[in-house]
């Protein structure tokens, strides 16, 4: 199954649970020590990973989860919980490099940003499904939002 | 200007207005409506709205203060919102995380955000 991005909130299915505040989700979860939460404290963070409980800031600083950003938390959680839709309407544009590491889940993305999101600039294969077109390919991705989508 | 805290913020001048913090996530933005906030209780002039555990929260004199800062706007964004800013920001230093630019009403400039081991420094573009 691909990770599944929607514009617009009315194009989002009822059945599945919709989160616009993931504060609260991400409280109760904790950082598990996967590659992929290393990844997003590595890029997004220009940290690292200590704990459950805990991560390093970019100063080599000890800090607590509450002190992560919304855009990591917001990146962790889609990677989580791959049956939740999460809007991502408060996360920073470096969040779209990370989400192409992700192949499985459901995110709204508003119009407005998807075409500022940095989605990085290597074309790698990815697994994406967005106003019903699925994309293998990042740059082919890319051009849609940014020549096609309205 | 320089605001004296565990992590100092120091902001490059006063200038009343609308400025919106750039775009991107991890930049410090949570960080500095966290110190505005504990200062606030102290008995500074500052103001701080955000969203705690899913309920708005309101620190201090919206209509009182030298800065006022909206964090995580996009999730409360309202008309309601927009027309306080409007009516205070020829007053004070008003700052928004907000990403969604294009829901806006008014003119606004842009707040550059650098973040250092023992202080943030906000510039005022």
């Amino acid at each position: 199954m691909p990770l599944v991005i929607y514009t617009d909130i009315n194009e989002v299915h009822s059945d599945k649970n919709y989160v616009m505040d993931c504060e609260p989700y991400f409280m109760k979860t904790g950082i598990s020590g996967t590659n992929f939460n290393k990844f997003v404290l590595k890029e997004i963070e220009n940290g690292s990973y200590y704990s459950k409980n805990y991560f390093i800031d970019r100063f080599g600083v000890k800090l607590p989860l509450e002190s992560l950003s919304t855009t990591s938390k917001l990146a962790m959680l889609v990677n989580e919980y791959s049956d939740v839709i999460w809007d991502l309407s408060e996360a920073g544009i470096n969040i779209g490099y990370v989400l192409t590491r992700i192949s499985e889940g459901y995110v709204l993305i508003p119009k407005s940003s998807i075409r500022v999101y940095d989605w990085g600039y290597k074309d790698i294969k990815v697994s994406i499904d967005t106003c019903g077109i699925h994309f293998n390919q990042l740059s082919d991705f890319c051009h849609y939002i940014s020549e096609v989508l309205e | 200007m320089i605001i004296n805290a565990s992590t100092n913020i120091i902001i490059n001048t006063f200038k009343c207005g609308v400025f919106v913090f750039n775009c991107n996530g991890a930049t410090g933005k949570s960080r500095v409506a966290k110190i505005l906030a504990s200062l606030q209780a102290t008995g500074e002039n500052y103001s701080v709205v955000t969203v705690i555990n899913g309920k708005l929260s309101v620190y201090g004199d919206v209509d009182n203060s030298t800065i006022v800062m909206f964090d995580r706007f996009d999730l409360y964004v309202s008309d309601e919102w927009l027309d306080k800013i409007n009516s205070i920001k020829s007053s004070c230093t008003v700052m928004l995380d907000l990403k969604q630019l294009e829901k806006l009403n008014c003119k606004y400039g842009f707040v550059d955000i650098s973040m250092f081991e023992d202080r943030i420094e906000l510039r005022l573009i």
